[in-house]
């Protein structure tokens, strides 16, 4: 007995972070002051899996590139990274799918230019593609599909794409087609070198299908797509498409089935969900966490949400509020959600980011800003927030201009963390870019940054969060980590200092 | 789904002005591009050139395949592909391409500068 179809992924990806997402950051990251096998075990560890390797919870995308090659006939199934080797005599495709397969995304390469050093997950899906086990397939002929959202990476690591044997990479929503590659795959066909799945071929609702083992904490999809209209953004050319209640009740019950009890809502921004293109509509949103509410037994948690619908939804109709009050803080301490700041300075939101402010004039966006973090403090909401440095269109004085603005959300309780647009192929070279790329005034966000963050995260690691007894040595290890990089970081400050002097 | 071939033939690197093209098919009402590329990088290290092609043309579905390095290589796919919905690219100072395609009466020709 084995599957023909085999999906799987490194174990940074195929891990649960204690049932706790913000610590899946830390895989993004090169270990600090611990080595690689403790970093592991703090922000990956393994996950239960059942006996011919399959694993309790997997990466939601996963998920549902399974249930479509089940519900179309194949003998397809999710493997556990270790447990791949059961299967190595009915496996003829092996399907890899990942978010940050060499750490190219935000925040590893942010990570990987100021600490010079590989991040882990890097690291590990090497070493899960220089394995006995995944060797041992391509002597054997398997062929290897790799996809998901970090498919783009691909094009970028050609040495190692030949070095171990992928045949194909998808990029895209994969649904409707992914049948018919696997079908090509298995009947030794050849297939293209690269997909891109364009708008065109978009699924819909109904070709979309529930998944059919957990996924990781429990994500659940509510909505694809999103109106804003960003330039040269490929979501908003996708058809809006909000997934019925029914679908998401049947995917929250599958979850619950296989024991994951938390629930995360998964959209580019979860309070546009049946919204008015992006003025949030109270009724969609309280129905949606009504059922969180009567269904669901563990806590919940929103991927994203912008800031925007966040200012709209409060001062408008007070959704944030009445949610909090009605719904969620009946059940847990806070609600984690990752939300973009991008930049405080009007002048680059206009040019980077004019959707983004909708239905408020770009002029507004810092006000916007403060606003919703305000109303997040307020409603013991805590926001991962990104901002990104280093845009061409970036001048000095937008920098200091973010810099200044940054002290007016001191108050609110946060995670602030710069990203930096770099060049592909600058990231192995730190010194290229503490030559060619940092400023004085990046040093000074930095600082800042990291003030607010690591004030914020011991705050909320002492009162809020991994409270639960049997997880009192990952919160004494992510303590002791923080204490770890505030110390670290400022030790290499006036290095970096000095270097940008000379 | 209305899908159009595309042949691209280069040797050192892909000029962006091909976006040009892909987009004035797509304006025809083309939404899926088969692409094959005949380039002496082989595979999959002819997709460096394409980098920007793929990135920049997120409104239509690619599927883009290796066809070889050779004038006969060209030869071999565009006797297979219909003459009517393929197009070639040639982004190659050698004469050899066009001749080759002219000799099986290929109607859509574009010649790029690098
Ligand atoms: S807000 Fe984000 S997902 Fe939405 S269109 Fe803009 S860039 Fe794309």
């Amino acid at each position: 007995m084995g599957y023909e179809v085999v999906l799987t992924t490194d174990r940074t990806m195929m891990t649960n972070h204690h049932g706790k997402e913000f610590i899946g950051f830390m895989t993004t990251g090169p270990p600090i002051g611990v080595p690689e096998k403790v970093w592991l075990w703090i922000s990956a560890p393994k996950v239960k899996v059942d006996r011919e390797g399959k694993p309790r919870e997997a990466p939601y995308g996963m998920r549902k590139v399974e249930a479509k090659l089940i519900e179309e006939g194949f003998n397809a199934a999710i493997i556990d990274p270790d447990h791949l080797h059961k299967h190595l005599d009915s496996m003829k495709v092996l399907m890899l799918g990942h978010h940050d397969y060499f750490a190219y995304g935000p925040p590893s390469s942010e990570w990987w230019m100021l600490m010079g050093r590989e991040p882990v997950n890097r690291v590990s899906f090497r070493r899960l593609m220089e394995s006995p086990a995944v060797r041992k397939a391509v002597e054997k002929g398997v062929r290897i599909i790799a996809g998901g959202p970090a498919a783009w990476q691909w094009l970028w690591e050609l040495d190692s794409w030949k070095k171990w044997g992928v045949e194909t990479v998808i990029d895209g929503e994969v649904e409707r087609i992914i049948g018919g590659i696997v079908e090509k795959a298995l009947r030794g066909e050849p297939l293209p070198d690269y997909i891109y799945v364009g708008p065109s071929e978009s699924p819909s609702i109904d070709e979309i299908p529930v998944i059919k083992g957990a996924s990781v904490n429990g994500l659940v999809e509510i909505m694809r797509g999103c109106p804003r209209g960003c330039k040269f953004c490929s979501v908003t050319l996708r058809p809006l498409r909000y997934m019925p209640l029914d679908k998401i009740r049947a995917e929250m019950e599958v979850n619950r089935k296989h024991g994951v009890k938390g629930t995360i809502f998964h959209s580019e921004d979860v309070l546009l969900y049946g919204a008015d293109v992006v003025r949030p509509r109270p009724d969609p949103i309280f129905k949606l966490h009504k059922l969180w509410y009567d269904e669901a037994e563990g806590t919940l948690a929103w991927s994203h949400a912008s800031l925007a619908a966040i200012k709209y939804a409060e001062e408008k109709h007070r959704i944030i509020s009445r949610l909090m009050q009605d719904y969620v803080l009946t059940r847990q301490d806070f609600l984690g959600v990752e939300v973009g700041v991008e930049t405080l300075s009007t002048r680059l939101a206009k040019i980077i980011m004019p959707a983004k402010s909708a239905p408020y004039k770009p002029e507004e966006w810092p006000q916007i800003v403060e606003d919703a973090f305000r109303i997040m403090h307020e409603n013991h909401i805590i926001p991962a927030a990104t901002l990104i440095v280093g845009l061409p269109e970036e001048k000095p004085e937008d920098l200091v201009k973010t810099t200044e603005l940054l002290d007016r959300l001191k108050p609110y309780r946060s995670l602030i963390v710069p990203m930096f647009f770099v060049p592909m192929g600058a990231l192995k070279h730190r010194d290229w870019f503490r030559r060619n790329m940092m400023r004085e005034e990046h040093v000074e966000l930095l600082k800042k940054c990291l003030a607010h963050s690591v004030y914020w995260a011991e705050e909320i690691a002492n009162k809020m969060y991994l409270k639960e007894p049997y997880l009192m040595p990952v919160r004494t290890a992510v303590k002791a980590v923080i204490k770890y990089i505030k110390h670290k970081v400022y030790e290499t400050m006036p290095e970096m200092e000095a270097l940008l002097r000379r | 789904m209305s899908e159009h071939n595309l042949v691209i033939v280069y040797e050192d690197g892909v000029p962006t002005s091909i976006l040009r093209h892909i987009y004035k098919l797509g304006a025809k009402g083309y939404k899926h591009f088969n692409i094959y590329v005949i380039s002496p990088k082989g595979r999959p290290h002819y997709l460096e050139d394409l980098r920007s092609v793929i990135q920049g043309v997120i409104a239509y579905s690619l599927r883009i395949s290796y066809a070889g390095s050779t004038i006969m290589d060209l030869r071999r796919i565009a006797e297979k592909l219909p003459r009517e919905n393929t197009t070639y690219i040639l982004a190659s100072p050698s004469d050899g391409y066009r001749e080759v395609l002219g000799e099986i009466g290929a109607e859509n020709i574009v010649r790029v500068e690098v």
